[in-house]
């Protein structure tokens, strides 16, 4: 029995160890060969079979592989491995390295097969794909072209240069520079690199105006040739002008640039509020709305901006509103109107010296000036003109500022004298004056005493010469002599309307405005922080400005001669005691700052 | 869980051997036997299994094989009576499953190897009795399984080989019929029956807590249940 159960035991043990299932089919698949149609290999730089190389070349690989997967691309110059790759991407070569000439440039790539094989998956299996190409190397520096043209051409502001023809090519070099009339040199503005060798002309969207230079050069890598340049100046300046459209709008114009295609933007603004942008180069005009009193001004700030920075007089201008017209300003409280000549004659004080000048009462330009020493004086008819300076009294031709005749106020009553106080010119061709010695009338041109007194400041010739002011009293012209008439208290300034009317200005803050023939006066009250007080014959009417410190704005007061019809206007408070004033003269409110006014713009 | 009814069959199979001896055993009515046949196997998940596998190769990998049937062998000591008998069976049996590609640059094949020898207890009644006897029984069966991973490759001229190796054991419930001849002290028996089975974890090479798991992080399990044939011959020794 025990053989029976061996042999069970054995017989199993065979099956176990010898007949167990063993898996023993197979599958094979077919696999047609790759498909290589669609796969080539190039360079983005080049589309033949040559390359030029200076530098540092950058080179960009365009490989088309079919949808394959790119496991190494191995560059070659001369044989020598340069670069190795894992894909097929841009890559630099150093020309520098080679001597200039002819140099084979391999690039191989290995690939995925692409036919789905067992292999190629597992990356057992590659496709090389490998070409060649001559490479020429140049590192000499690049020769220079020439600036054919510079200059303005259909709005536009042009350069043109030469194609450069070498290989050797990097890019233009366009360098603009900007005269500097402090440094009185060419100072760079900006640099613009084109690469694209085909490109010879550059628009200058940067110019509007001004002098310029351009310098082109080439540049190859960090080899640069040499610059050539070519300069250009035109002037263009916005030249701001304004118009009061009525009283509160005005409107304000400028010049449109030639070279509309460099424009960006107008931006104004006024008195340093928000800029106001216009867009469009041909909208050359803006409306605003100053809101100024006379005497104030508001600026106006004009700034032409370019596409790009603009270093070439591209600063703002300014043009500054005002109330009324220009005026040629001056510095003092001398002025006169002789309506006959229809001339201004003002004294100005301006470094230490005085001036005389002579202005057109209908350009209100100035036509002539000179240096004087004192104080001037012109009859009422413009007719004879007299400055005196200690003990000069000088005659000058009111048209030319010519010397009529000199005279020494000591031939006087031989007595060393100097002028002392007002000087004062009659139609009659008297002077008075006050001088040290004494008060004086004199008949021109004999230098004949007419009238001589005590120094009394309060002297005044009415215009005619027929009456006289002098130490307290009315004198009368009489047959060549002055009689004396009524007393006159008080202390005063005198100013004649004319032989019948005196007005007086009281050093207590009142005035008087006499009728000498019924010796009727009237008085009103003014005050006494007044500055320049004035009669002005044109518009028959007294006018003075108050002062004021502490404001912006002051008093312009014109008051007829009844003393009734008192009219106040608001005035832009100015600096008196630097020789700024106002007055009322030849119908207008003057302003010595510069401007003028006519008084019917505030009383039509 | 089945720790528990593992026990629970070496118990039984205890409890038989026991009143086997008691009974008949030293009588002399009993008889040695082989059985040879062939096997169906159900593997539901190793199938999926492979499934997944095929897909989780680059190639247009083939399933060539999943798990066919296949021989199964076993031995048999048996206690006779008149109305039947009873006794212990050890056996074994495999199957397999192949995925495979191959092209001009080279091949390459995943091979499952199952291999399972079980072990327990077998019982059948004698319903006829003439000519051939017929009988109707049953079997209760512990399996321990191996299954082997073995994957190779080929391309071109580079060969590589791996192979993983997991474990398992099932508890397996049999039923069948029987016919059988007997001539002086040999019988010649036919049986045909169906198994069903409770299938254990498989067990990466005996290592606790290491299973073998689907895409979904499923256990993949190794369930042999199926149709089994076999021809066997047995040796009574004895009466």
């Amino acid at each position: 029995m025990g053989v029976i159960v061996q042999s069970l035991t054995a017989c199993l043990l065979v099956c176990i160890l010898g007949c167990n299932y063993e898996p023993d089919e197979t599958y094979y698949k077919e696999i047609s060969d790759p498909d290589l149609t669609n796969i080539s290999l190039y360079l983005s730089n080049t589309t033949s079979d040559t390359l030029y190389l200076f530098d540092k070349t950058t080179l960009n690989i365009d490989a088309f592989l079919d949808g394959r997967d790119t496991y190494s691309v191995y560059i070659y110059l001369d044989g020598n491995l340069i670069h190795t790759l894992g894909s097929a991407s841009e890559f630099a070569i150093d020309a520098g390295l080679f001597q200039n000439g002819a140099h084979i440039l391999r690039i191989e790539i290995y690939a995925s097969s692409g036919t789905g094989s067992l292999a190629d998956i597992a990356g057992a299996e590659q496709l090389k794909l490998a070409r060649e190409w001559v490479a020429y190397t140049d590192n000499t520096p690049p020769d220079a072209v020439e600036i054919t043209f510079a200059g303005i051409e259909e709005g536009k502001m042009k350069v043109r240069w030469q194609r450069y023809s070498k290989f050797n090519f990097g890019a233009y070099v366009l360098e603009k520079q900007y005269w500097s009339s402090g440094y009185n040199m060419y100072l760079g503005c900006w640099t613009k690199e084109i690469t694209n060798k085909n490109v010879t002309s550059w628009n200058d969207s940067t110019y509007l105006g001004g002098k310029i230079r351009y310098r082109l050069r080439i540049k190859a890598g960090v080899l640069s040739g040499q610059p050539a340049t070519r300069t250009f100046e035109y002037e263009y300046n916005p030249s701001p002008t304004f118009t009061w459209l009525d009283r509160e709008n005005v409107k304000v114009s400028w010049r449109k640039p030639r070279i509309t295609h460099s424009f960006k933007n107008y931006e104004v603004s006024m008195n340093f509020q928000p800029s106001h942008l216009i867009t469009a180069v041909e909208d050359t005009s803006i409306i605003v709305r100053p809101d100024i009193v006379y005497g104030e001004g508001a600026n106006i700030r004009i700034t032409v901006n370019t596409n790009g920075n603009r270093c070439e007089g591209g600063q703002p201008v300014y043009t500054r509103i005002v109330l009324g017209s220009e005026f040629a300003a001056f510095s003092d409280r001398e002025i006169a109107f002789c309506p006959d000549i229809n001339k201004y004659f003002t004294r100005t004080y301006a470094s230490d010296h005085y001036s005389l000048s002579r202005i057109d009462g209908t350009t209100r330009k100035v036509e002539q000036s000179m240096l004087i020493d004192g104080h001037f004086a012109i009859s009422a008819s413009g007719k004879y003109l007299y400055i005196s300076y200690d003990n000069v009294l000088r005659q000058y031709d009111p048209l030319t500022f010519a010397v009529i005749k000199t005279h020494n106020l000591y031939e006087l009553d031989d007595v060393h004298t100097s002028v002392a106080g007002r000087l004062m010119v009659s139609d009659n061709h008297f002077v008075s004056l006050v001088t040290h010695n004494g008060n004086y009338v004199l008949q021109m041109p004999s230098f004949e005493v007419v009238y001589r007194d005590v120094k009394d400041n309060s002297m005044g010739l009415s215009p005619s010469g027929n009456t006289l002011v002098s130490n307290g009293k009315l004198w009368r012209l009489d047959a060549g002599t002055y009689t004396a008439g009524p007393d006159l208290t008080g202390s005063f300034t005198p100013i004649f309307k004319d032989d019948n009317t005196l007005i007086r200005r009281f050093y207590d803050g009142k005035i008087g405005i006499q009728d000498l023939e019924t010796q009727i006066e009237k008085t009103v009250v003014i005050g006494e922080n007044i500055d320049v007080f004035g009669y002005d014959p044109v518009s028959d009417k007294i006018g003075y400005a108050e002062e004021s410190y502490y404001s912006d704005t002051t008093k312009f007061h014109v008051l007829d001669l009844e003393g009734s019809d008192l009219k106040t206007i608001t005035v832009k408070q100015i600096d008196n005691h630097r020789g700024q004033h106002y007055f009322l003269l030849n119908n207008q409110i003057l302003c010595s700052l510069g401007y003028t006014i006519p008084l019917s713009y505030y009383y039509p | 869980m089945f720790s528990r009814i593992h026990y629970s069959a070496v118990v039984l199979l205890s409890l038989v051997l026991t009143s086997a001896a008691d009974a008949q055993f030293f009588t002399g009515n009993y008889s040695f036997g082989v059985n040879a046949g062939y096997s169906t196997f159900a593997m539901a998940q190793l199938k999926e299994f492979q499934e997944q596998l095929k897909h989780d190769y680059p190639v247009d990998m083939q399933i060539l094989e999943s798990f066919p049937a296949y021989w199964n062998y076993n031995v048999s000591f048996l206690i006779h009576n008149n109305k039947g008998y009873y006794g212990l069976a050890l056996g074994h049996t495999s199957t397999g499953g192949r995925l495979y590609y191959s092209d001009y640059s080279g091949h390459l094949a995943s091979d499952q190897i199952a291999t399972m020898t079980y072990f327990g207890v077998t019982g059948a009644k004698k319903i006829h009795s003439g000519v051939v006897d017929v009988y109707v029984g049953g079997k209760n069966l512990l399996y321990f399984n191996k299954l082997k991973f073995v994957s190779a490759q080929k391309i071109y001229d580079e060969n590589s080989i791996s192979v993983e190796r997991f474990n398992s054991t099932n508890i397996a419930l049999q039923g069948y019929f029987e016919v059988a001849k007997t001539v002086r002290k040999f019988t010649v028996s036919l049986q045909a029956g169906f198994e069903l089975h409770v299938p254990g974890d498989l067990l990466y090479q005996n290592k606790k807590d290491y299973y073998l798991v689907n895409n979904s992080n499923d256990k993949v399990k190794l369930n042999p249940g199926g149709l089994r044939t076999s021809v066997g011959i047995h040796y009574k020794v004895g009466k």
